[in-house]
């Protein structure tokens, strides 16, 4: 079968066949980043957030053998992070909505635009935005994105950590930035 | 560059890091507790069922039985035809026919499901 994703594909077969690297290596790339989104989407709430971040793990290693790697596999685990969130909820009796006070389509033109509000850093539906958006990405791009810009590495540190050159690694970044801009506007605001 | 991607650029910063930096991963402690539970969880799947012993010490006597009554049947036919002399080496030739499917078979098992 032809698949758009076929290094998301790969891994997942291996993770599939227990090659220990491979799970290592899934791990490292999407564990974290599943983790934000959960906590973004349940507002920051870490109980609910660790909770439904283990049941989304282990539900997407048992449901591994069936991702045919229509879309990365990140978005695919967000997926299932979303139907276990709306579980807990219909179980629980709540409904948590996520607070938007900025309209996500808003974002890309206020970044453009001068200093991002404070009000706009701290929504939960920017910041799962964001998540959902680098879930778009290459893993290479999304690692040396988050490794430049969220821990604060430098350049050389992240080529090192990519094995790559220097200036490999500075049009990586640009081309993450680029890429991670246009995942910004295609991602449409959708509910819990 | 013009002003917009220079924008874009110092906001990019701080928008990854309200949304995947340190404070908004999972602890250290639970994380290696659910890489733990996840490598288990694999191991376990990837891992065949274990053959039940009682099914090849079954299919191992139904054997043996059929090979002991294919030799006894061999030996009475050469003691019918009153060949008594070449039935030590009929004997022999019989054991080996017996012996090497039951063999095979039982390696073939032993790989598969060890």
């Amino acid at each position: 079968m032809k698949t758009d994703y076929q290094d998301d594909l790969r891994l997942a077969r291996r993770v599939t066949q227990g090659e220990t690297n491979a799970f290592e290596e899934f791990y490292a790339q999407h564990a974290d980043l599943v983790f934000a989104f959960v906590l973004h989407r349940v507002n920051g709430s870490r109980s609910d957030a660790e909770e439904i971040w283990q049941d989304t793990l282990v539900a997407a290693i048992r449901a591994l053998p069936a991702y045919q790697g229509q879309s990365r596999l990140l978005s695919w685990l967000c997926g299932i992070a979303r139907r276990k969130i709306a579980d807990r909820w219909r179980r629980s009796g709540r409904r948590v909505h996520m607070v938007t006070m900025l309209a996500p389509d808003d974002l890309l033109q206020l970044m453009d635009g001068g200093a991002l509000p404070a009000a706009m850093l701290n929504q939960a539906s920017t910041r799962a935005r964001v998540v959902e958006a680098l879930a778009e990405l290459p893993a290479d791009s999304r690692d040396a994105l988050i490794a430049r810009y969220a821990d604060g590495d430098s350049v050389e540190t992240v080529a090192t950590r990519l094995g790559r050159t220097y200036k490999a690694t500075e049009s990586l970044l640009s081309r993450a930035k680029t890429a991670l801009r246009e995942a910004l506007t295609r991602i449409q605001r959708e509910d819990v | 560059m013009n002003d917009k991607e220079t924008h874009y650029e110092q906001n990019l910063p701080h928008l990854l890091r309200a949304s995947i930096g340190p404070d908004v991963r999972p602890a250290p402690g639970l994380r290696e507790e659910l890489s733990r539970r996840l490598v288990a969880q694999i191991r376990s799947r990837s891992r065949p069922a274990e053959f039940p012993a009682t099914v090849l010490a079954a299919f191992s006597g139904a054997a043996l039985l059929a090979g002991g009554a294919w030799l006894a049947a061999h030996l009475g036919f050469i003691v019918a035809i009153d060949l008594t002399a070449l039935a030590p080496l009929t004997a022999l030739l019989a054991l080996n026919y017996l012996c090497l499917p039951v063999a095979c078979v039982i390696i073939i098992l032993r790989r598969k499901y060890a």
